[in-house]
């Protein structure tokens, strides 16, 4: 039982245990020379990391210093796996599809500058596409192409994260809502229902809840919420190759399908309408899945910065309080753990960041 | 469709709410999502009891019959079966799903009385065929005619199972025994424990299953009493792992939940009308609360009468009166326990209701 009278004292306070906040913890653990607690609300997977196609995507990812750090991301599972597990991270390849022929010229430019910071794509024709995904719809034009793309389980990502962590001595409290922050001196109080923790450097990795979690401490964190509803399938027989932008076919057969895109605040619901949508839309891609049953839908909400690109690093005038936020988090969460902890146990990073600081909402 | 009041679910909880609802000139329509109405006493062929008032003895397809005759010549009353409702549009209308088409239904009301589902028992060899739910084997033998073995354990000696014991003993099938992690029994039927005797059907205390073993079905069990381990030839296993609400329909409404083991597990929070925490949406029978058939019966009734009032087809002061009685009949029929976690339950609905802490 934590104490309500006293203050326990830690290094760092991580608030929000999702793929983010996680992953931040794992990598700082792994010097070993921290007290590091985790704060979350709920549970692991009960924010956007529990409803999410995961796909490990970078080749459409702009501009290209995005697609790069994407890159550098998904060049990070294969040795990440080997640290936490497995996570079930398959670099399958990615297919974004095209319908008509301006598209085409939109691609090539897309080829050529990925191509500058080492993303290999290739613009396909309707042949070669289908002769790659033979169920696809012969009303495709095109598409684009690249072998790095893939995806990966968010539960087991989440879980092993955790795992790790623990291992490594992180402290977790769960079901244990933040309400309230306070700075004192270079360090901060942070208020929670079930007590109150000191700590030097405080972590705002609450996803969806970020402007909730600022206003505590007075800061305006520029991201809005879209929800995105995701159908599921029964297990198919093998029906894709290939992970497609809106569609991929999991290990066991199940098919997920999601492109929707709804600024309705918190609303986790599922609506009629879109999942209708959704299915229509699926089956003009792929006419095989009009014979399959959906069984289940879910749908999530993305926390996504207004300008679309991750804000994360110390926030400037206030010493020792970090954020990470961001859209693309499973993607991500390996370079954003990694440099995060960087960041905060020497004040340095292995690459620069500064175009992720949230000062450039300023 | 365009109705007052949308039941969904045509077991005795919806019946009964559809039913309660017309007396007040509601009129409702019953969405199904089987090909008969009856729920899950169509496969009862048990003697029910306890029951409301004025009912008299009847098996449990019997008054499923009774019911579904007079939701039928109810002219307030239209019924769907093979009709599924499986989901909301952004507008709040409700999605049916008749197999070729969606239909959208706008309704004032909603009463979702889907029922429960019966949870499985785990061991190593628990998804080889032959392994069924008592429900499953109920529904197979009494409704579909069909002997699913010859030798069987069942696992959980809930009444209801001993029930299925019973039901089973009678279509010829030889029940070894009713397996038991308990080493004490209380509360169960005294008189459905004198047929088992009757039958020589034993209930074996502080025993499980370690394994189903059988090449592409149940052969052979390994069971373990008091620490002994013994094989048995057996090709049936029936599970009763307890019943849960079901209850997606109301997380699509996004009604408050909370845990109560008592009751079954995660259900909705709801009000004495029997209104949940979203305006207009009611529900009855076991997605309520898990309780026996003549409660569900009870339960019915009082979100029909909870419909009727809040569309203006009932004063207030009439409806209390009623209400009243339900409630008051409902504590006589429910076990004693039920009843008071369902009170518990209902009293905490304010509390539940404020604690939400996602808006
Ligand atoms: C439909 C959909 C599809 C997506 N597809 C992909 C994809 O294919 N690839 C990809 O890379 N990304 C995808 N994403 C995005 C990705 O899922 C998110 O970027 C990522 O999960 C965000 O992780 P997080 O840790 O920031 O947030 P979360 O997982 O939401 O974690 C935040 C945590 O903070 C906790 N918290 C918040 N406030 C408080 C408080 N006051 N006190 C205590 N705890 C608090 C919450 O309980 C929560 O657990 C998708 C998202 C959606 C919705
Ligand atoms: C297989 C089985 C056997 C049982 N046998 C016994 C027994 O022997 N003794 C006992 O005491 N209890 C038994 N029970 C418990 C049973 O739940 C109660 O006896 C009683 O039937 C509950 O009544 P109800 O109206 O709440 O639900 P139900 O009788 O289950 O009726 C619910 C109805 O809703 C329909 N439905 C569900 N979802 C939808 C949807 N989305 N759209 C449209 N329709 C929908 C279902 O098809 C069903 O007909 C059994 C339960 C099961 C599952």
């Amino acid at each position: 039982m934590k104490s309500r009278t006293h203050a326990e004292a830690y290094d760092v306070v991580i608030i929000g245990a999702g793929v983010i906040g996680n992953s931040i913890a794992y990598h700082l653990s792994e010097q070993n020379s921290q007290n590091i607690l985790v704060i979350d609300k709920s549970f692991p997977l009960s924010g956007t990391s529990g409803s999410t196609q995961a796909w490990v995507w970078v080749h459409t990812k702009t501009p290209s210093s995005y697609g790069e750090l994407s890159l550098f991301s998904s060049e990070l599972y294969p040795y990440l796996e080997r640290k936490i597990g497995d996570v079930e991270y398959k670099r399958t390849g990615g297919l974004a599809p095209f319908f008509t022929e301006e598209e085409r010229e939109k691609a090539l430019k897309l080829a050529e500058s990925q191509a500058k910071v080492g993303i290999d794509i290739k613009v396909l024709s309707r042949d070669e596409v289908l002769k790659k995904e033979p169920s696809f719809s012969p009303n495709v034009v095109g598409a684009t192409f690249s072998s790095i793309d893939g995806n990966v389980n968010p539960f087991r990502l989440l879980e092993l994260y955790t795992r790790a962590a623990e291992k490594n001595k992180v402290d977790y409290s769960f079901y244990n809502p933040v309400v309230d922050i306070e700075q004192q001196g270079d360090g901060y109080m942070v208020h929670s229902e079930k007590g109150v923790f000191r700590t030097k450097k405080l972590i705002l990795a609450g996803g969806p809840w970020s402007k909730q979690l600022g206003s505590f401490i007075g800061l305006d964190i520029p991201v809005k919420l879209v929800r995105g509803q995701v159908l599921i399938t029964e297990p198919l027989a093998p029906l894709l190759n290939y992970t497609i932008g809106g569609i991929r076919q999991a290990n066991n057969g199940e098919v997920l399908i999601g492109y929707s895109k709804e600024e309705v605040g918190y609303n986790r619901q599922g609506t009629l309408d879109v999942i209708q949508e959704t299915a229509n839309m699926a089956v003009s891609f792929v006419p095989a899945l009009a014979n399959a049953n959906v069984v289940r839908s879910f749908s999530g909400v993305r926390v996504v910065p207004e300008d679309g690109l991750p804000i994360f690093g110390e926030i400037p005038g206030r010493k020792n309080l970090y954020i990470a936020t961001m859209h693309s988090g499973i993607t991500l969460s390996p370079v954003i753990g990694t440099l995060m902890s960087e960041l905060i146990s020497s004040g340095e990073t292995s690459l620069p960041i500064e175009k992720y600081s949230i000062s450039r909402f300023a | 469709m365009n109705i007052d009041l949308l039941v969904v679910g045509g077991g005795p909880a919806g019946l009964m709410a559809a039913l309660e609802a017309a007396e007040y000139g509601v009129n409702v329509a019953i969405v199904e999502e089987s090909s008969r109405l009856g729920g899950q006493l169509r496969q009862q062929t048990q003697y029910l009891s306890p029951l409301p008032s004025g009912i008299g003895e009847i098996r449990g397809f019997e008054l499923a019959n009774e019911l579904v005759e007079a939701v039928t010549f109810n002219k307030h009353i239209v019924t769907y079966t093979n009709h599924t409702v499986i989901g909301l549009y952004e507008d709040g209308s409700v999605g049916i799903n008749n197999g070729k088409e969606i239909i959208r239904c706008e309704t004032k009301k909603i009463s979702v009385a889907t029922g429960a589902d019966i949870q499985g028992v785990l061991f190593p060899g628990w998804t080889l065929p032959g392994v069924l739910t008592v429900g499953a084997a109920q529904i197979l033998v009494n409704r579909e005619r069909v002997k699913p073995g010859n030798e069987a354990f069942i696992v959980g000696s809930s009444d209801f199972s001993i029930e299925v014991a019973l039901q089973l003993y009678d279509v010829g099938i030889n029940v070894l025994g009713i397996v038991e992690t308990e080493t004490s029994l209380h509360d169960r039927k005294q008189e459905n424990l004198y047929r088992l005797k009757e039958k020589n059907i034993p209930i074996l205390e502080n025993s499980y299953i370690e394994q189903a073993k059988g090449r592409g079905q149940v052969e052979k069990v390994i069971l373990n009493q008091n620490g002994n381990k013994e094989e048995y030839d057996v090709d049936l296993i029936c599970v009763d792992g307890g019943l849960n609400p079901v209850i997606e329909l109301c997380q699509l409404y996004n009604c408050s939940f909370a845990f109560n083991e008592i009751l079954g597990g995660w259900l909705p929070t709801y009000q004495a009308n029997f209104e949940t925490s979203t305006d207009g949406v009611f529900i009855a029978g076991n997605t309520a609360g898990i309780t026996n058939q003549g409660a569900v019966m009870v339960t019915g009734k009082l979100a029909g009468l909870g419909a009727a009032e809040s569309l203006g087809n009932v004063p207030e002061q009439a409806a209390d009166v009623w209400r009243n009685n339900y409630w008051s009949e409902l504590a006589k029929l429910e076990n004693y326990q039920v009843n008071e976690a369902r009170t518990c339950h209902i009293q905490n609905f304010e509390t539940s209701k404020t604690k939400v802490y996602e808006t």
